[in-house]
């Protein structure tokens, strides 16, 4: 079986981890039968998504099974002179997914919401992940802002949009209404580890709305891959989950 | 690549039967929902994933009706006798002589082994409740899984002073290394959440008749625990000994 991972990085990062090259996520990649990853850089992450994604962009550029994701900073943040523009260069240059973690800088989502930036992605439909993890800190679990999410599937029904985090524990109940509430509301089953926690959100919506992210290169991939093979679900639905649901959201328009 | 990773990947079912060192019955948790966690459909699934046998503990950690939680869980393990080996849960924030009945009472019941959580339950005095523990354990050679034994120098002091205690770090983490490589009645659990490279750093550190996989159902999903290792580049025969060998013996040996 073959993995569409959703949530991969390269880069030196504060954290020494095990690789830092493309090339070398390739290999990694490859011995987990991990096809495609939507790869982001560790200074976007870290420091300033202005920097980090032009660089991504460059490092990235000869390898068709990484793609790029754009972290992103507000509209009006002062960061980008033009948003609309740096957003679709983004595009043109192959991005296909944009990347909101905004605990990281300290900004709202709901600011996100009221300051425009998501008028302008709402024009691309380009899959859109909200992500409020920083990774090792106090903000690694349940830690979504679900009225803000709230605020943007009421306003955009059909962009899609990512919930990811690191873990998903006692919010797994706000997740479920989530799913069954939204058409366009996407959930990275590699965020929650409860047990038969697949098994079951498969039954809200036949597995359509979920996708795998690793988190690499922090986590170990075998816990969400194990998860998924693990599952006593239909074949053709961890297919969908694994690789088919993300590719099919990342090639709508793009 | 390994076969029992290509079998994994493929989705084949995995001819190894499977020990489970640290799990969970109860059906009901705080924190969030528990899926299908009724005993049995829990059985079904371990017959479907090949798990021969589980050491398994009440789910309600915070040891509210802790006699209840245990109560349920001798029934569950005398009704699935063949699947499950029960540790009963302590509440160390209760007198001695509470505890004491309590374990007592669970003993005569079937239970095999005692479950520590301090860590859930607001306990002052922990390191002397736990000695209170370890002492009683001692005198009937009984196997101690907790949570988290605190410091590797208190687990290594109480190690000494009640050498017929089995004791099994419930969560794994590397602190532990040097007093299970030094001590032969520490087995480690490799539940936890693990950075990537883990699986195969802990193999080369740490003696690998020690280490063993817990699922930590019905907790967390079991593919969560089993992935890392089954898809990990440590050999077959490492994996068979963390996934089955090295906990079947400890039932065998010390459950019964």
């Amino acid at each position: 079986m073959e993995f569409f991972d959703l949530k991969s990085g390269i880069g030196v990062f504060s954290k020494v981890t095990l690789y830092t090259e493309p090339e070398e996520l390739l290999k990694i990649m490859y011995d987990y039968s991990i096809k495609k990853s939507i790869v982001y850089h560790s200074l976007s992450r870290e420091i300033s998504p202005v920097e980090g994604n032009k660089i991504l962009l460059e490092k990235i550029k000869n390898y068709k099974n990484l793609i790029p994701y754009f972290v992103l900073l507000p509209k009006n943040s002062g960061d980008i002179d033009n948003f609309e523009k740096y957003i679709e260069e983004g595009v043109e240059n192959g991005v296909r997914c944009f990347w909101i973690t905004y605990n990281t800088f300290k900004i709202p989502l709901s600011h996100y919401f009221f300051s425009g930036t998501f008028d302008i992605l709402n024009t691309f439909k380009i899959p859109v992940i909200i992500d409020p993890t920083i990774p090792f800190s106090g903000w690694q679990t349940d830690s979504g802002d679900w009225y803000s999410i709230r605020l943007l599937f009421d306003k955009y029904n059909d962009l899609p949009i990512i919930f990811t985090e690191f873990r998903t524990r006692f919010h797994i109940r706000i997740v479920i209404d989530f799913l069954k509430s939204y058409k366009n509301f996407y959930y990275d089953i590699g965020s929650c580890w409860n047990y038969k926690v697949v098994e079951k959100l498969v039954e809200i919506k036949n597995g359509e709305n979920l996708v795998i992210g690793t988190n690499l290169p922090f986590s170990d991939p075998g816990q969400s891959i194990g998860m998924l093979l693990t599952s006593d679900i239909p074949v053709e639905i961890k297919k969908k989950i694994g690789y088919e649901n993300l590719e099919k959201i990342i090639n709508k328009d793009g | 690549m390994d076969k029992l990773k290509e079998k994994f990947l493929r989705g084949e079912k995995l001819e190894i039967e499977l020990y489970d060192i640290h799990a969970h019955i109860g059906g009901y948790n705080r924190d969030y929902l528990i899926f299908d966690g009724e005993s049995e459909k829990i059985v079904i699934e371990m017959e479907r994933l090949n798990i021969k046998k589980a050491i398994v503990m009440p789910l309600g950690v915070y040891v509210t009706e802790w006699f209840y939680q245990n109560e349920k869980l001798i029934n569950v393990c005398k009704k699935y006798s063949e699947k499950f080996v029960g540790f009963c849960l302590v509440n160390l924030n209760s007198p001695e002589r509470v505890i004491e009945k309590e374990i007592d009472r669970c003993r005569k019941e079937g239970i095999k082994g005692i479950k520590l959580i301090a860590a859930y339950q607001n306990c002052e005095n922990v390191d002397k409740k736990t000695e209170f523990i370890c002492e009683y354990a001692n005198h009937y050679k009984l196997p101690i899984l907790n949570h988290y034994w605190g410091r590797p120098e208190f687990l290594e002091k109480i190690v000494n002073k009640y050498p017929d205690v089995w004791y099994i770090c419930g969560h794994f983490s590397f602190i532990w290394k040097d007093i299970v490589n030094n001590y032969d009645n520490i087995y480690l659990c490799t539940c936890n959440y693990l950075e990537f490279g883990t699986v195969e750093k802990m193999v080369k550190e740490i003696r690998n008749d020690r280490i063993c996989w817990g699922s930590d159902f019905s907790d967390l999903h079991f593919g969560f625990t089993l992935g890392p290792i089954l898809l990990s580049s440590i050999s077959d025969d490492i994996k068979r000994k963390i996934l089955s060998e090295n906990t079947k013996n400890l039932i065998e040996k010390y459950c019964k």
